[in-house]
């Protein structure tokens, strides 16, 4: 037993010291990408800039130093100008970590994304959980940008872009997984949250609206507006405001809107054919609570079966719109093609041709269902109005 | 009566003797007999040849019966005597023959020894020797034993008066609810504080000695019907061997009847409690107890209770059960943290969450050394630190656990040889194996935390897994007594799951005897 037991430490010796340690690297010798800006350089070549993590050496701790770096390269290939990052580095770029990856809006016109996305799927450090965004203008003037809060501005962009969508339902959640669904989707429609810059007080980066694309092109944009009613009928809403007009609105004063926070919704459609034209029935359920009130007043049943309904026909109105919007565009990206291939398979081979046109004539029905779960007090009209 | 009979003569007489009184307290080992001499010069040669340049050694001759003409001799050591029982001896000798025979009568050495071999010895405290070497034993232990001139047997009064600690608290496992009694080295009253908890005549204690020249009593118990009998038998056989061996504390027991050697893992559980030892018992397990040990052994010692404490009973059954998964939990950490650390930041990267992944990349950038060896070089002034604690006197113990806290926490950050995040981990490391309430446990955990470091830093979390599977495989393969070690979770006995990682309210899990079923043989699948 004894002899065994040492030939098989032998064999495991052996066996273990002669495989890999191949990607065995100390944290200090290793680099991370906190985002990565993808433009166009000189020339038709890719231009990357990257921006990589700069770790706080020992008890110096950070001060007011930035805590990242930006390294720009230029080539003909993704691989190749991933690569020539190293060049500037002296230590190995580290993927996983990499929290956004930002586009450039004349990149994504005029060279489209399949070029670019190919490396990413085949990275095997990379996850395929990265938001990707469209930039206005360069993707790398967004990475020189000073972060708010966070330490990178890749880290900021992240968590603009899960609050925004949580909480605002203005901008898409978008991940590289998504996107490849998306391209490779029996209708390679895609939307891609659109990054801008904005100067008010100070100079933010919000996340709002999308990037439309057709065949891996930017052919347009959705507004913030249209995003909120595309999530709702692409089921993807989270939460969000509804801003519903004030009925006899006064003359010559701003116009008053009361809000209503909603809290879930869902929406299932279902797409009726009838010869090559589609008929879209979607059923809306909204949740909401009330967060301000100006000139309802919801006391009684029916005041509230009226507010309700002046809800519904917020919701109704602002999805048409969004509807025809993209109807316009021709840019279907509700799902309704993937969803009609895969409750009608064999129709749809004969529709996937036309569907831009098919889309573009399709029909949107809406039922609505709000609910009103809480108006966050007991008074069921505005706080301060006076008694009447 | 053969008056001054040759030694030689004695000898061949051996054979016709009859032991009337058994159990001598001399343990069972087979020592050659050797009988008195009737011939009072003879013994006292040879006793003085035995306890030659002892200087605590009493030879005390004195005479009696008509004119004091008939000699005897006592002989004890000294230093094992209690003053005050040599002298009540004496006096009851004196009273006993007084009232027996009556005052008056002069004593003669016939009467004295019919009176003795008709009447016994009366009082526990005394008994009849007829084997030489049986009563040299005796003077080893402590008693006083007499000659008496013309008679083959001598009389062995237990005399023993050593100073022992008193009962206190238990320093090792200290619990906040329950007793409070603590083990000494007295054999005797440690027998006396578990004879005390269990009341049964089914509780056996069985007696024997250790050889060499200590000859430690050693004492072993168990309850017949809770031990499972293979376990006895197995355990039987093996105590045998402590006979030609010396024992000098319960943990040279421990090796010798332990299953494997060289394993880090402890087989047997150590204890100061009586009240661990009686529940133990019930639960069907061996207890071993050794002259001047504080400490008692319960065997077989499986692995789920070696992460138990006595308090987890004394405790509502929920909070209990907390502590348990706690316990677990803390095994876990003091086992792998530090290689988990390694193979992530050298190999796997991804798997720790960016934001703490920018953290630790902070705090390691500047370190001179890979993650391995900052994590070795930390770990080995955490054991350092340890070991110098326990064996420094108590006064300088304090500067050493300062000057550590100094090294380990402050200066080896600011010197830049560590980082934060290693001390982190090193304290977290160290406080989980203090969690783990038997320190021998822990100990094999923090012993086993060095090697999986090593593999982590070679091969990354697949090495990591490889080192834990081959520790799964060793523990599998493991028996205590026989018994598998990792029972029963390995083999899988559901129902006795109630008492392992929780401890399920004692209505469900005590039967009686309590937790019978848990030492009944296992049933194994043919071929």
């Amino acid at each position: 037993m004894g002899k065994l037991y040492l030939k098989l430490l032998f064999v495991a010796l052996v066996l273990l010291s002669s495989t890999g340690c191949w990607n065995k690297l100390e944290l200090p010798e290793r680099s991370f990408i906190m985002s990565l800006g993808i433009d166009e350089g000189k020339n038709g070549t890719i231009q990357l800039t990257a921006q990589l993590y700069k770790p706080a050496t020992g008890l110096r701790g950070k001060g007011q130093e930035k805590a990242f770096i930006n390294i720009q390269s230029e080539d003909d290939s993704m691989f190749e100008t991933v690569r020539d990052l190293t060049l500037h580095m002296g230590r190995k770029v580290h993927w996983s970590h990499m929290r956004i990856i930002v586009i450039g809006e004349e990149f994504a016109k005029k060279r489209g994304l399949e070029e670019i996305l190919d490396f990413f799927f085949r990275n095997q450090e990379l996850r395929l959980t990265t938001y990707v965004h469209i930039a206005n203008g360069k993707a790398s003037q967004y990475m020189i940008t000073k972060p708010l809060i966070e330490n990178t501005l890749g880290q900021q962009l992240l968590s603009i872009q899960e609050v925004a969508y949580k909480y605002s339902g203005k901008t898409a959640n978008v991940t590289l997984l998504d996107l490849g669904f998306q391209l490779r989707g029996e209708v390679n429609d895609a939307m891609i949250p659109y990054l801008y810059r904005s100067k008010k007080i100070s100079y933010t980066t919000p996340v709002a609206g999308a990037a439309l694309f057709k065949e891996g092109k930017m052919v347009g944009k959705l507004s913030s507006h249209d995003m909120e009613s595309v999530l709702m009928l692409r089921d993807e809403y989270e939460r969000g405001v509804l801003e519903v007009p004030c009925l006899n609105q006064p003359k010559g004063k701003p116009k008053m809107k009361e809000t209503v926070q909603v809290i879930s919704t869902s929406t299932q459609l279902s797409p009726e054919i009838k010869q090559r034209s589609v008929k879209v029935k979607a059923s809306v359920t909204v949740e909401g609570t009330i967060t301000e009130l100006k000139c309802s007043k919801i006391t009684t049943a029916e005041e509230e079966s009226e507010f309700l309904n002046r809800v519904k026909e917020i919701v109704e109105q602002e999805m048409l719109k969004s509807y025809d919007e993209l109807k316009r565009k021709k840019i279907d990206v509700i799902n309704l093609g993937n969803l009609i291939y895969r409750r009608h398979p064999a129709l749809w081979k004969s529709m996937k041709e036309d569907w831009p046109e098919i889309f573009a004539k399709s029909q949107l029905e809406i039922h609505t269902d709000v609910k009103i779960i809480n108006t966050g007090t007991t008074v069921g009209k505005s706080v301060l109005a006076k008694q009447k | 009566m053969e008056q001054g009979g040759s030694l030689g003569g004695t000898i061949g007489n051996t054979s016709t003797m009859s032991t009337t009184l058994r159990n001598q307290g001399n343990g069972n080992n087979d020592v050659e007999k050797k009988p008195i001499s009737k011939n009072l010069e003879v013994n006292r040669q040879q006793i003085m040849e035995n306890f030659n340049e002892c200087f605590d050694f009493v030879f005390l001759p004195w005479r009696y019966g008509p004119e004091l003409g008939n000699e005897a001799f006592s002989a004890y050591f000294d230093s094992l005597v209690e003053d005050k029982k040599v002298n009540y001896m004496k006096a009851s000798l004196q009273d006993l023959v007084n009232h027996e025979i009556g005052p008056g009568t002069e004593v003669t050495p016939e009467m004295f020894m019919h009176f003795f071999e008709e009447h016994g010895v009366s009082g526990q405290t005394a008994m009849l020797v007829d084997d030489f070497n049986t009563a040299v034993l005796n003077i080893l232990n402590g008693n006083l034993v007499i000659f008496i001139d013309g008679w083959d047997k001598a009389l062995s009064f237990k005399a023993i008066g050593v100073q022992t600690r008193q009962i206190t608290e238990p320093v090792n496992e200290g619990v906040v609810y329950g007793p409070r009694e603590s083990s000494v080295e007295n054999l005797k009253k440690n027998l006396g504080l578990i004879r005390l908890r269990i009341k049964s005549h089914r509780f056996k204690l069985i007696t024997l000695s250790g050889g060499g020249e200590s000859r430690t009593e050693v004492v072993y118990g168990y309850i017949d019907g809770c031990v499972n009998p293979e376990t006895l038998e197995e355990f039987k056989r093996r105590i045998e061997t402590i006979k030609d061996k010396e024992i000098l504390e319960a943990a040279y027991v421990e090796e010798l009847i332990e299953d494997s050697t060289y394993s880090p893992f402890p087989q047997i559980r150590y204890t100061e409690r009586p009240d661990v030892v009686a529940s133990a018992l019930i639960d069907g397990k061996i207890v071993v107890l050794c002259q001047g040990s504080g400490m008692m052994m319960l065997c077989p010692g499986l692995f789920a209770e070696l992460l138990q404490s006595s308090e987890d009973y004394y405790q509502r059954t929920i909070i209990a059960s907390v502590t348990r998964c706690l316990r677990l939990i803390a095994c876990i950490i003091a086992l792998t943290l530090p290689s988990i650390y390694i193979a992530l930041t050298t190999y796997h990267p991804e798997l720790i969450p960016s934001v703490l992944l920018l953290a630790i990349v902070d705090a390691r950038e500047g370190i001179p050394f890979p993650a391995f060896f900052e994590a070795l070089i930390m770990e080995f002034f955490f054991e350092l630190l340890r070991e110098a604690g326990v064996r420094l006197p108590r006064p300088v113990g304090s500067a050493v656990s300062i000057v550590g806290a100094l090294v380990i926490g402050d200066a080896a950050i600011s010197a830049g040889i560590a980082s934060p995040i290693m001390v982190v981990l090193v304290a977290l490391t160290g406080i989980a194996s203090f969690a783990i309430p038997q320190y021998n446990t822990a100990i094999a955990l923090r012993l086993l935390r060095f090697p999986l470091m090593a593999i982590a830093a070679l091969l990354g979390g697949f090495g990591l897994l490889f080192g834990l599977i081959f520790i799964l495989l060793h523990l599998v393969t493991l028996r205590a007594l026989g018994q598998p070690y990792l029972a029963p979770i390995a083999p899988l006995r559901p129902r006795q799951l109630l008492d392992v990682l929780i401890r399920a309210p004692i209505k469900n899990i005590m039967r009686s005897p309590r937790n019978r079923h848990m030492h009944m043989p296992i049933k194994r699948r043919k071929g």
